[in-house]
């Protein structure tokens, strides 16, 4: 009989225990992701990526000129005009370095190769780079040439500096629109600035690579 | 013929003998009691989960590049109870850049419990969400181990650099 006392006595005990203290246990997991540095030129439209710009005419950036005379003041790319509202090109600027903002100020420089004489091949700069990400223009302290034609030389000239507000540019890009032309004379005077002095086209087949490099830490 | 006689005789009284003797034995009842303490415990099978590289843009799901996070949870008192998860603070990155907590995703892919668990895809929230609800059979001390994976939705927009999140799990009998 004292046995089967005890044995009541003991269960009531464990019971209160359970009571007095509310189950409950914890544990942490740590989860850990590194996000992938992107630095990167494209083409404007991407593939798949971007909706189709009916503005931009050469949209893989492989454009070619028609024969001339040497007679033109300025050539203008297959199937384009002046003022056709058009442009060659779309140039996207992508980084997503925006965590050390002094070291990662990027620029973009653009140079020619081939044997088109520099006086005679021009890049028309079409107005400010365009922050997609943010939905309006946003070159504010950013560093361009700018807008008009500009002499394309054979050694890297500055096309696009960022400034801070450009850190970040992913996932649309910063768009730059670009568009060029052939000067048979290698003559061109934009107001009172004269562009190019150079010489005139003598006959030949001509063609050039124009090369694009963005480049960070500047 | 006289000491057969005698024989039998000697050997009956032994008998008679040896029951007198049993008849002094008592067989005591033994009660053995034991005390079974409560369990209520939650374990995981490690401890880090490790997304590795990622592109902007990009979802990657933990599984099969690694195995699936198994929770084991084991309880005896017979009582309901819950795991949840919760997450103290967003997706911590470079120079005080973070993710939204919601572009991390769970999902229960298997249990050997007979509760009831979230089905799909579950983003992480502010709040204290419940993971798996016990089922009658989950609170008799045997393991219910649920088996979890795991998705991380990049944003486009995100800088690059190393982030991490703390995920807590709790096992509680009461909501």
């Amino acid at each position: 009989m004292k046995k089967l006392i005890l044995v009541v006595l003991a269960l009531v005990v464990a019971g209160m225990f359970n009571y007095a203290f509310a189950a409950s246990d914890t544990a942490t997991v740590t989860a850990s992701a590194t996000i992938s540095p992107m630095f990167d030129l494209a083409f404007y439209p991407r593939p798949v990526i971007d909706d189709p710009d009916g503005n931009i005419f050469f949209p893989t950036g492989a454009l070619s000129f028609p024969t001339i005379t040497g007679a033109e003041s300025m050539v203008y790319p297959t199937g384009r005009a002046a003022s056709d509202g058009f442009s060659d090109i779309g140039l996207l600027f992508l980084s997503n370095q925006a965590n050390n903002v002094t070291a990662n100020n990027w620029v973009v420089r653009m140079r020619q190769s081939g044997n088109i004489p520099p006086d005679n091949l021009v890049v028309y700069v079409n107005g400010e780079a365009y922050n997609r990400n943010i939905a309006k223009p946003n070159d504010i302290g950013g560093v361009k040439q700018g807008v008009g034609w500009h002499k394309i030389e054979t050694a890297d000239m500055l096309l696009y500096k960022a400034d801070l507000n450009h850190l970040l540019t992913t996932p649309w890009g910063t768009l730059m629109t670009l568009s060029f032309a052939i000067i048979p004379s290698g003559k061109l005077t934009v107001g009172t600035v004269q562009i190019c002095n150079g010489s005139a086209l003598a006959a030949g087949s001509y063609n050039a690579s124009i090369i694009f490099t963005m480049v960070n830490g500047v | 013929m006289i000491k057969k006689v005698s024989l039998v005789i000697v050997v009956g009284f032994f008998v008679t003998f040896s029951g007198l003797y049993a008849a002094e034995q008592r067989i005591q009842d033994v009660i053995a009691s034991v005390v079974v303490g409560s369990t209520f415990k939650l374990t995981l099978d490690r401890a880090t989960l490790d997304f590795g590289s990622i592109k902007p843009g990009e979802r990657v799901e933990l599984y099969p590049a690694e195995p699936f996070h198994q929770i084991t949870c084991i309880s005896n008192n017979k009582k309901n109870w819950y795991l949840k998860i919760s997450v103290p603070a967003d997706i911590n990155g470079p120079g005080g850049q973070s993710l939204p907590k919601d572009r991390l995703k769970w999902q229960i892919f298997w249990t050997n419990g007979s509760g009831v668990k979230k089905e799909g895809w579950e983003s992480l929230q502010d709040k204290t969400t419940v993971v798996y609800t016990s089922g009658p059979l989950d609170s008799q001390g045997d393991e219910v181990n649920i088996k979890l994976r795991y998705a991380l939705d990049v944003p486009g927009n995100a800088p690059a650099g190393h982030y991490t999140a703390v995920l807590i799990y709790t096992i509680t009998e009461s909501l």
